[in-house]
């Protein structure tokens, strides 16, 4: 098994997507397309954040109650959403689009600092300060220092781990497996008509209706119902506390009421 | 040399198949992420996954001996009834029970894996269930909070900042669609590469809900 730090994966992520963030503005500047590298490392960087939290949430929380703990830390990604449109035309009109970028990018920044300082990757993983303050001075290593292991044989390793899974991965069945595609499909549709609202929304209102910055990304809040699903998946919670206390397997269930 | 239509006719095609491929990149990245929730990899993760498993299994494996067990009493119950009338045979008990003996030896692994799970699972939830939300994981539920409104707000800044941007750098509507776009094509890729390389672990959950699958539908 890959001996990766999901602590420290996430924080070299939010570093990596708050330096883009913040570099954003010089790259609109200098040319399109290192913009759009910009967007493509941001959007690697910020791909961390779900799978690193699942890891840690395993171990922090049980499983009865873990679906809480998903809600409320999924219903932070629909607040920030929401967060987005109603400060952002206010750092817009005062500070210009350049300091917007830059702001964003130091909060991401000072994120760090708090994370490395509390977080741990378990409950009962013993973070020592002298630890902590060795990767801080070598700019968070994406690698746990306590196992003794090269990063030539983690990564060894993990390619092995990873290739081994694949191949025992029932695959054929999951492509032939009309509930599998139905999901896919679903997730596609579902992810087809978020980043439409989420793109374009501020675009259309100011272009259709001649609406300025501030009123375009106040109605593009309204829209998309998802930003409210927090409200769901914390009713969710009971019912997969119930699932899980009966020792019923849960996925199927979840698949045939099709939440996302 | 290309026509000024031609060039915006191909960066519209660019533009579509970036949006194509990064939906696809982004649906299968999504479902490993999906699949990969409730897994684990040490002992004590995988128990409480395969201890859902290995309670519905045993249950099965119950109903399928007391099945058995009952069939061969039937068929006994006719051999002896036929026989005595007019030389019938009847149903062959022999195979039956030579089955539930095959079955039975069985029962022991599935009993001790049984029992041993349990204690793993009693064990991780004794230790967790104590004050269960301490402080501690407060904070670490409100620094995940945090990371997500973070991601959330640095993702969505860019379509409100698009406006100012275009009016300064006029961006045509299909550069505005490929920055859009970019952003699920590097989420979609370096999710789909976090898969390979075991950070999201997700064989163990695809086994189990393709087990599940085969049952049900």
């Amino acid at each position: 098994m890959s001996q990766v730090s999901p602590r420290a994966v996430l924080a070299v992520g939010v570093f990596c997507w708050s330096l883009s963030t913040a570099f954003t503005p010089i790259a609109a500047m200098s040319g399109f397309g290192a913009l759009l590298a910009v967007r493509c490392t941001m959007g690697a960087a910020e791909s961390v954040v779900l799978p690193s939290i699942n890891k840690m949430l395993i171990k922090w929380i049980p499983p009865e109650r873990k679906s809480l703990a998903v809600a409320t830390i999924f219903s932070g990604l629909q607040s920030g959403t929401v967060a987005a449109y109603l400060i952002s035309p206010t750092i817009l009109e005062n500070f210009g689009w350049q300091n917007l970028f830059y702001i964003y990018g130091a909060i991401g920044a000072l994120w760090v600092v708090p994370w490395l300082l509390y977080a741990r990757d378990s409950p009962n993983d013993p973070t020592s300060s002298d630890e902590f303050q060795l990767k801080q001075s070598s700019t968070e290593l994406s690698i746990d220092r306590s196992d003794e292991k090269s990063i030539a044989d983690i990564w060894s390793g993990a390619m092995k781990e990873g290739s081994r899974i694949l191949e025992e991965a029932p695959l054929r069945e999951m492509r032939q497996s009309i509930p599998v595609i139905a999901i896919a499909v679903a997730h596609a549709a579902n992810n087809w008509g978020l980043y439409n609202n989420l793109a374009w929304s501020p675009t259309f209102y100011s272009e259709t209706y001649g609406l300025n910055v501030r009123e375009s990304a106040f109605f593009s809040v309204l829209p998309p119902g998802k930003h409210f699903k927090f409200i769901t998946s914390f009713l969710l919670f009971f019912l997969n506390r119930s699932l899980i206390r009966s020792g019923r397997s849960i996925e199927w269930d979840y698949g045939c009421i099709g939440c996302g | 040399m290309l026509t000024i239509n031609d060039r915006r006719m191909l960066i519209a095609l660019l533009t579509f198949t970036a949006a194509v491929s990064s939906c696809a990149a982004f649906s299968i990245g999504e479902n490993g992420r999906q699949f990969s929730y409730h897994v684990g990899e040490s002992k004590e993760e995988l128990s409480f996954h395969s201890m859902t498993n290995l309670k519905y299994n045993f249950s099965k494996k119950l109903r399928y001996d007391t099945k058995l067990s009952v069939k061969s009493k039937l068929a006994e119950k006719i051999n002896s009834s036929s026989t005595k009338k007019n030389g019938f045979t009847g149903v062959d008990s022999s195979s039956l029970k030579s089955r539930i003996s095959k079955s039975m030896q069985n029962n022991d692994k599935f009993i001790s894996d049984f029992r041993s799970g349990v204690k793993i699972e009693k064990e991780v939830f004794d230790s967790n269930d104590e004050n269960f939300p301490s402080k501690e994981v407060l904070v670490f539920i409100g620094l995940c909070w945090c990371v997500g409104l973070l991601s959330a707000l640095d993702r969505v800044a860019m379509s409100v900042a698009l406006l100012p941007m275009t009016q300064q750098l006029g961006f045509t509507e299909s550069m505005k669609g490929s920055i859009a776009s970019l952003f699920s094509v590097g989420y979609g890729l370096f999710v789909s590469l976090l898969c390979r390389f075991n950070y999201v672990y997700i064989g163990f959950h695809l086994r189990t809900s393709c087990y599940w699958f085969r049952i049900f539908c």
